[in-house]
């Protein structure tokens, strides 16, 4: 039985596998083949928000537009009979006004993908076209964020990730609905059980025989073959694929042993919680 | 249109009023609509600008305006040109789209999309080449015995720094949009006080595709997908219903979508140039 309504959040920081999640939903409700592009935007996505609360985002400073968030999550919840499963990459701070920067009344449960941070930052910095001490800085500083340059404006709305341990913190121990935090290395090695489990959490019960399909549909050999027929929209670099490896532990050979000893002495507590080694 | 436009203008250009607080509502009792920001019947509107103001529209008085203490004449005379005034053309059915319209050869051009894709960049792009701005932001479009016509609203561009740079207009006369926000409007291709309505020649639905290299324009045929791709665009539409419009908003709708071949034209994130943009768009018109 699937639950009828409200808003499931997909949360991860970035490269961390959300994709792929949205892409097993997709072939689940679509069958095969399926347009990941067509899923659902996420909520930083300056049309979705102007679209929802009938002003432009572009004539809001930041904080203004942020503290109106969760109104446009109302909105949007509100003509979405069904469950819906929705991307984000935002740390689950506070926002201007103190309250959560997403609508808790439109919120069900949400879903936390982790990922090994070192394997994390090496699919950052190709995913952005930067070096790994590039992407090992974001991982470590508490003010990173997606956003335009100073100045400027872009399509998304300011979104605050913080650091990597802040992210994975924000979200499964602080936030303010059930959360299930599951890992990336796990969907890989039993996805079946990973993914029903996940997907089960929020609401969504998936028969075996379909999850199985779903999950053969957006294998990530599938996934990469796409991205090469067709392209992808969601990728930065026009010198990365979006989909690269989708492989665990890869940072042993691509990470610099000073930058991952970097990440696994600031993050070591939030890595012991998820079972992932020091070394 | 021209009055109408002025129901939601400060003087000396207009006729909407600044007011005591008390005497606008905090929400309307009789709303069929009702949203974070908007409550609306048929014959009224609220609009609430957090930080700035609450927008009063009827269908006898002009737009009263109860400002916060903290905002400017600019800050409030942003959200009245824009969304407070679709809101009462709304409620006068009268439809609006999110989009730029500049006047190319004999008819009018619309660049819609998505939020900060660059649709203004693009219609100073063409302004500079000559031809004249009829309005951004809201832009009325009417269907009738006349055809699909698309109404002057204002000139001027709103360009935030790095467009104006590359555009390189900052010796144009400009001024902030809001005070606390790095955008301004350039006065560029001015449509002259004595334009009026033009016809429709071109809808263009702007996006950002990163898997491009460059440019790629695709005429997208009419019918279901044109009507989409105008809907989408649409100021206020998750309202229509509410108000009672839905008849008058499908034959719009359908006019509109019919009325006038409609372009995709995708750019890619970088290694482009707006004027590039333009001339593919005057391309499109020839």
């Amino acid at each position: 039985m699937n639950r009828s309504g409200g808003t499931a959040w997909l949360a991860s920081y970035p490269k961390s596998g959300n994709t792929w999640f949205r892409a097993v939903v997709a072939a689940w409700r679509r069958g095969d083949p399926f347009d990941l592009e067509a899923t659902d935007t996420i909520p930083a996505f300056r049309t979705r928000f102007d679209e929802s609360l009938g002003v432009r985002s572009t004539d809001l400073t930041d904080t203004e537009a942020a503290a109106l968030r969760p109104a446009a999550d109302d909105v949007h919840d509100s003509v979405r009979p069904e469950l819906h499963l929705h991307k984000i990459h935002d740390g689950l701070f506070t926002g201007p006004d103190g309250a959560c920067i997403l609508s808790t009344a439109a919120t069900h449960r949400a879903i936390y993908v982790v990922r090994d941070p070192r394997d994390v930052a090496v699919s950052f910095a190709h995913h952005n076209g930067q070096s790994t001490a590039w992407a090992t800085e974001r991982l470590c500083t508490p003010s990173a964020e997606i956003s335009a340059p100073v100045d400027d404006v872009a399509v998304q709305l300011v979104q605050r990730l913080g650091t990597w341990s802040e992210h994975v913190a924000g979200w499964v121990e602080h936030a303010p609905f059930p959360t299930i935090g599951v890992r990336y290395e796990d969907c890989l090695t039993d996805p079946v059980r990973t993914f029903g489990e996940a997907f089960a959490f929020v609401g969504f019960e998936i028969p075996p025989d379909e999850l199985r399909a779903a999950i053969d549909a957006a294998a990530f050999a599938r996934l990469q073959a796409r991205e090469r027929q067709v392209g992808f929209g969601e990728r930065f670099s026009r010198s990365a694929p979006f989909f690269r490896k989708g492989k665990a532990g890869g940072w042993r050979d691509e990470l610099e042993p000073a930058l991952a000893e970097r990440i696994s002495s600031e993050h070591a507590e939030q890595l012991r919680r998820f079972g992932y080694s020091l070394r | 249109m021209r009055d109408l436009l002025r129901r939601t203008a400060l003087a000396p250009d207009g006729i909407a009023r600044v007011v005591d607080g008390a005497d606008v509502p905090l929400e309307l009792d009789c709303a069929r609509y009702r949203s974070p920001l908007i409550d609306a019947s048929a014959h009224e509107a609220l609009m609430r600008v957090p930080g700035v103001a609450r927008y009063l529209l009827d269908s006898v008085e002009p737009a009263l305006i109860a400002a916060e203490s903290s905002a400017g004449e600019a800050d409030l005379a942003c959200f009245l040109h824009g969304p407070v005034r679709a809101l009462d053309l709304l409620l006068r059915g009268l439809f609006t789209l999110r989009a730029t319209a500049v006047r190319v050869g004999d008819a009018a051009v619309l660049i819609c999309g998505q939020a900060a894709v660059g649709k203004s960049t693009l219609g100073a792009a063409l302004a500079l080449r000559g031809h004249a701005v009829l309005g951004e932001n809201v832009v009325p479009v009417t269907a009738d015995a006349n055809g699909v016509s698309v109404w002057p609203s204002g000139g001027g561009v709103e360009l935030w720094p790095p467009s104006a740079a590359q555009l390189r207009v900052g010796d144009h006369p400009s001024r902030p949009v809001r005070p606390v926000l790095a955008k301004r409007r350039y006065e560029l291709g001015s449509a002259g006080s004595g334009t009026d309505r033009l016809a429709l020649g071109l809808l263009v639905v702007l996006s950002l595709d990163r898997r491009l290299d460059t440019l790629a324009a695709r005429q997208v045929g009419v019918g279901r997908t044109a009507v989409q791709a105008v809907t989408a665009w649409q100021w206020h539409r998750r309202m229509i219903d509410a108000l009672g419009l839905e008849l008058a908003n499908f034959d719009w709708l359908t006019n509109v979508a019919g009325a006038a071949p409609l372009i995709r034209l995708a750019r890619p994130a970088d290694g482009f140039t707006a004027g590039a943009l333009a001339q593919a768009v005057e391309s499109a018109v020839r």
